[in-house]
């Protein structure tokens, strides 16, 4: 090898990490050079509490995240995977804000790349996520309902007690029906679709101020068989559960 | 429309009537930040949200206009940009979908009045084409109006 170790040496120190650091109240803003997978550059806050050296974002990878729809709580999966990333980088979370704590200002380097290294991990948890269009199994439904000329809206926003939900389709035959069709391929997916959907189902039927105000329908794709018993009967006790196979009981 | 987005797509949805019916208020999703969430009303099957953020502790803030979960033109104030063909864009900037790039790349925001919330949610509204029906309340923190 040609290039001799003072020289990289001299490279590398020249290429500084970081665009600029500037005063911010008591702490130090420093821009790195690193991005988000948005494009913006990542910030880092240097902060002295009761005498520990922090690195913290002020919260805002998470914001960036937010900016892009994306929650890692959303999920256990998401969730699990996002503490992963902190720990392995010996970094935390603390009320949304990711921490990293530094041994003095001789770990401001290394403190700067573990901390850089955990956001830039967490934040590409964006990349893996898939746009939300409509399944292959609800462009079947949606068939199904023009076949039989029903009149019905798709992804309709519904408010609940505590938040509002986009459910798959509206139809309206005399009294309005709900229909939240449910496809998966996995039994460990399928029990946490019932689970959103129950969920989902409770905190609807809580904003009603009358009883039985709407038909709820949650529709199974049953070409499949991984839908377990138990949690389709804890599904019926919100929703009528009506499988594809029956579909016709959607129109009745 | 089919599930893909991309710059054709988004035209045509830029083009269409929108609006939000609903006054846009501020929550606190964390310590640091408050978040607003508001459905976009169209005729169109894909989803369309407005959402925002605002950090206090830095004075940034974001708002998103999104399809169908993708970020198709967004606003960042307070917040340092690079693109994906290597020209640094500073703050405030404007995030758009391209084709190759999706939503990395970003211009500055030279036509929209950042100097407050409220006259930037107003610019960003009017590039994205969205009527807003109800009231935009700025973000109320500790008794004082931001």
């Amino acid at each position: 090898m040609n290039i001799r170790c003072e020289a990289a040496l001299a490279i590398l120190t020249a290429n500084s990490l970081v665009k600029r650091c500037e005063a911010l109240g008591d702490a130090l803003r420093i821009v790195t050079w690193f991005e988000h997978p948005g494009g913006d550059l990542i910030e880092m806050f240097l902060v002295e509490k009761e005498g520990q050296l922090l690195i913290t974002d002020y919260g805002e990878t998470l914001r960036m995240l937010h900016a892009h729809d994306f929650d890692p709580s959303s999920s256990p999966t998401r969730a699990s995977i996002f503490e992963h990333i902190l720990r392995t980088h010996k970094t935390e979370v603390r009320e949304g804000t990711i921490e990293a704590k530094i041994d003095g200002v001789e770990d401001l380097a290394n403190g700067l790349l573990r901390y850089v290294q955990a956001t830039m991990k967490a934040s590409e948890l964006l990349t893996h996520t898939r746009p939300r269009v409509p399944s292959m199994f609800e462009k079947e439904v949606a068939e199904y309902l023009d076949q039989h000329e029903a009149m019905y809206e798709s992804k309709v926003v519904v408010e609940g007690k505590i938040e509002e939900y986009t459910v798959g389709f509206a139809l309206r035959n005399g009294r309005r029906t709900l229909i939240e069709p449910l496809s998966t391929s996995s039994s460990q997916y399928a029990d946490q679709l019932v689970l959103r959907a129950f969920a989902m189902w409770y905190d609807i039927r809580h904003a009603w101020e009358s009883v039985d105000k709407e038909r709820l329908v949650s529709l199974l794709d049953d070409r499949n068989n991984v839908w377990r018993l138990h949690r389709l009967q804890l599904l019926s006790e919100m929703s009528d559960v009506v499988k594809w196979v029956d579909r016709e009981l959607l129109l009745a | 429309m089919a599930g893909r987005i991309d710059e054709i797509s988004i035209s045509g949805i830029l083009e269409m009537p929108k609006h939000i019916k609903d006054d846009i208020t501020w929550v606190h999703r964390q310590k640091d930040w408050l978040e607003f969430r508001a459905r976009i009303e169209c005729n169109t099957d894909c989803i369309l949200r407005l959402v925002g953020s605002y950090n206090h502790r830095l004075d940034a803030y974001s708002y998103s206009f999104l399809v169908n979960g993708q970020r198709i033109r967004g606003l960042d104030v307070g917040k340092d940009h690079h693109n994906p063909t290597c020209e640094d864009v500073g703050s405030p900037h404007i995030n758009y979908w391209t084709d190759p790039h999706e939503a990395k790349m970003a211009r500055e925001a030279d036509d929209i009045d950042c100097s407050s919330m409220a006259s930037a949610i107003e610019g960003f509204l009017k590039l994205c084409r969205i009527d807003l029906n109800g009231v935009f309340r700025t973000p109320v923190l500790q008794g004082r109006l931001l």
